[in-house]
């Protein structure tokens, strides 16, 4: 070996290397080679059928020998024994030949026993084809060497015989059956089939192998394995015959004679004390098969481990136990792990529903739904808190699972729905689930695409500073308002701006340029984001009044113009004034009530009347013009003579 | 010529057309010949209806064969088996079969003792899955059909150094597909 450095790729590729074919898929796989090479088989089962004692039997058995013949032996791998399966091919024949039976559960059952028949003839015809093989001789006792047989031919012997007993004990079953049912006729031929298994006379089944070597090891050999018919039957044999299967083959041994009466159970029919000394090993494994199976060593063990699992056939399930390297045959043709469930009984047990789930949207709701095993489901939904399920349902799921999700639409927005799920399995059971109350989501608005329609704003209190803005939109936006001196500026212009969305705007904007052009921009956003800027809108703010007048009036010319008793004091101002004359006989005038000359003019006169003789009088004239300038005079006096 | 090995002594009688003898050729050789077909196909049954094939075949190429090796009759079969799984991988889609694991363990409790065992098995069976055709190939014909190089060189048409060489690189790429913690194992 050229890689010596075992690396653990390596040593995993041996670990696991797989294991081969089982032996009794190497038989089937050579007889299927053998039967497509040049030369047909040689087995014949002529001598079987010549010793039919029943005209319907042999035409029945001869169909389903002939029929299923070389095409069909091996259409199975699952054999008597090790599985019990149906032989298709031979079925049909069968079907056909009791075609007119009206009693149609009396041809299933013989249908059924020739099915048995032809498996065993199968594995029988399995066996070497050097040698004959013969069904149902039953007399003498035996002698066998068996050590001298091949291990795979011992096997076969031992699967047929073991097909035998299963497929004897079928029979009887069936026979039974027809029994009760009082199909005499029916009954007759399974009889018939019966007893040719088992044998002419002593109710035992033999398959008596004889074996003629012409040359020079000339050696008869005699297998007989015994057969139970039924449960309370005994079987009786001449020779004790111990077959054990092992891992690569069978061992049969023969005890010498001693009769002996067995009920039912054959696995405990070893023989103990009088073994044939062909093997020493065959001691101590006689041991561990005397302790039944479960003792055998771990190897064993395990592959005689007996699986369950439901046999799929015919739209029927059948539990069935088979050892593990059947139950790969099985596996691949659909069968599944595990006991059926309730293979014959009819399921009456509805689904149980879990994960029952509501999943609203606006317009519709997703139902789900999780069954314990397949189901269909129908559901209803109905607006409220009720389900009226009388009616077609909303859905309808389409396979049969487990897990259903179910979308039904059409509903409304923001709406109380209930929901109601109706289950049924395969069997018919229905389930129903508990009401379902949602409610939809409301429909959220539809994406509006559309900009805000945005009226030309006014521009209102155009001050020498300021201005109000008013516009309107036809949605409600927020928006944002620049003013600038001209259209380029108004990018760069300060923003005024609102978040909040109005219908009506007005906003005010100070801090302008007195006697100035501006322009106005308002951009409007809707809640969609949606934008319309508005045209640009020109205004200029007021004109500043001019500067105001803060030079005093200039008093000139003030005289005084006396009579007896009156004097008329007449100025002059430079400019349009009011005045006030204040006049008195005291030094200050202005002490008194001063008298109001209103009209602007800007040669003022006043009268002061009812004076008193002799007396010298003070006046002040205060002047004071549009602006509230005054001037005031300088204290004046005249004298009344 | 003198056969001191039975399966090519078998293959000489069977090809002067005696059918025991070409079952005990048959019977010498089905593992083999099986586990390859397993390995390559991935599937019992399919494996099972293409050995039968393969077997077939043989016989009726038999009379053609020219019986000079030991290594010659093993390249001889596994040519023929090697062609069946091409022929057979062209007609059906080589869709992957993803095997659970309750299944896996299942098809393989008769293997592996325990689970460990089984896991161990399944990382292997994953990092085959990974490895070129060619390499799947090696493998299963060294170490399943536990093939020497000189029959695995006739197979493949090539030289026995050749295929050293070849399985030496197959080693190493499963060995970059196994995980690090199962590789150091």
């Amino acid at each position: 070996m050229q890689h010596n450095d075992h690396s653990p790729a390596e040593d995993r590729m041996n670990l696991h290397r797989p294991e081969g074919m089982t032996d009794i898929e190497k038989m089937h796989s050579w007889s299927s080679i053998e039967s497509r090479l040049v030369t047909p088989i040689p087995f014949s089962y002529r001598a079987f059928l010549g010793r039919m004692k029943h005209k319907s039997v042999a035409v029945a058995l001869g169909l389903a020998i002939l029929g299923g013949g070389a095409t069909t032996a091996f259409a199975h791998n699952a054999m008597p024994g090790d599985v019990l399966f149906p032989l298709a091919k031979a079925t049909e024949e069968a079907q056909i030949l009791f075609a007119g039976d009206s009693k149609k559960k009396e041809v299933l059952r013989i249908k059924f026993a020739e099915k048995r028949l032809a498996q065993v003839r199968e594995l029988a015809g399995s066996l070497s084809t050097s040698t004959t093989t013969t069904l149902g001789q039953t007399t003498g006792t035996s002698t066998l060497a068996t050590s001298s047989l091949p291990r795979s031919e011992q096997k076969k012997i031992e699967r047929t015989e073991r097909a035998l007993r299963i497929a004897l004990t079928e029979l009887e079953e069936a026979r039974t059956e027809l029994s009760t049912r009082g199909s005499t006729e029916a009954q007759f031929i399974m009889d018939d089939i019966i007893a040719e298994l088992r044998g002419v006379g002593d109710g035992s089944v033999t398959i008596t192998r004889i074996k003629s070597d012409d040359d020079n090891d000339k050696r008869k050999v005699e297998v007989r394995a015994v057969v139970n018919g039924t449960g309370s039957s005994t079987a009786v044999w001449s020779g004790k015959v111990k077959i054990e299967e092992k891992k690569n083959g069978v061992r049969i041994k023969i005890e010498e004679e001693g009769n002996r009466s067995s009920n039912s159970n054959r696995d405990d029919n070893s023989g103990r004390g009088s073994d044939d000394d062909e093997d020493d090993e065959d001691e101590d494994e006689d041991d561990h098969r005397g302790r039944g199976r479960d003792d055998d060593d771990e190897d064993d063990n395990r592959r005689n481990r007996r699986i369950p699992l439901c046999h799929k056939a015919d739209g029927q399930t059948l539990t069935i136990t088979v050892s593990s390297s059947a139950a790969r045959a099985h596996l691949a043709h659909g069968d599944t792990l595990g006991a059926c469930t309730q293979p014959t009984q009819r399921d009456t047990t509805p689904a149980t529903l879990s994960a029952l789930t509501s999943t609203p949207f606006t317009t519709g709701v997703t139902l789900g739904l999780t069954a314990n095993e397949d189901v269909t489901v129908v559901a209803w939904v109905d607006q409220g808190s009720t389900v009226n399920t009388n009616r077609t349902p909303n859905a309808t799921s389409g396979s049969a699972k487990k897990v259903h999700s179910m979308t039904i639409t059409g509903l409304t927005g923001s709406t109380t729905y209930s929901a109601i799920l109706v289950a049924q399995d395969k069997s018919g059971n229905v389930s129903t689930s508990s009401i379902l109350n949602f409610t939809t989501p409301t429909a959220p608005v539809a994406s509006d695409n559309t900009p805000p329609v945005l009226v030309t704003p006014t521009v209102s209190a155009i001050s020498t500073t300021g201005a109000t803005f008013s516009w309107s939109t036809n949605e409600p936006t927020k928006y944002r308002l620049s003013v600038a001196t001209s259209a380029v500026l108004l990018d760069t212009a300060p923003l005024i701006s609102a978040s909040s969305f109005a219908l009506a705007h007005q906003t005010v904007r100070t801090g302008l340029e007195s006697a100035t052009a501006y322009v106005l921009r308002v951009v409007a956003e809707d809640g969609a984001g949606n934008v319309s800027t508005s045209t640009l809108v020109s205004f200029t703010t007021a004109t500043p009044p001019p500067p105001s007048d803060t030079t005093p009036p200039v008093l000139s010319n003030v005289s005084a113009a006396t009579t007896t008793s009156s004097a008329t004091i007449t100025w002059s101002t430079n400019e349009l004034t009011t005045a006030l004359l204040f006049a008195g006989i005291r030094s200050n005038p202005t002490a008194s009530t001063p008298l109001s000359i209103g009209t602007f003019t800007t040669q003022g006169s006043a009268l002061l009347s009812s004076l008193s003789a002799s007396s010298t009088y003070s006046y002040v004239i205060v002047a004071k013009d549009a602006s509230g300038n005054t001037s005031t005079s300088t204290l004046s006096t005249f004298s009344i003579d | 010529m003198t056969h001191t090995d039975e399966f090519s002594a078998a293959l000489s009688l069977a090809k002067a057309g005696d059918r025991g003898a070409f079952r005990h050729a048959y019977e010498h050789s089905n593992d083999k010949v099986f586990r390859f077909l397993l390995g390559q196909l991935g599937d019992r049954e399919h494996a099972l209806d293409t050995l039968q094939d393969v077997y077939i075949d043989l016989w009726k190429a038999l009379p053609k064969m020219r019986i000079e090796s030991v290594e010659g009759c093993w390249g001889f079969l596994f040519i023929i088996a090697r062609r069946k799984v091409y022929a057979a991988r062209d007609k059906r889609s080589r869709a992957d079969v993803l095997v659970d694991t309750e299944t896996f363990d299942f098809l393989h409790e008769g293997e592996a003792p325990n689970p460990e065992s089984r896991d161990d098995a399944r990382v292997l069976h994953q990092a085959l899955a990974r490895v070129s055709r060619i390499s799947q190939e090696i493998l299963n014909l060294r170490y399943w059909s536990e093939l020497s190089f000189k029959e695995i060189a006739l197979i493949l048409g090539t030289t026995e150094n050749a295929a050293k060489v070849r399985h030496h690189r197959a080693l190493k790429e499963l060995h970059e597909h196994l995980s690090p913690t199962y590789a150091a194992q």
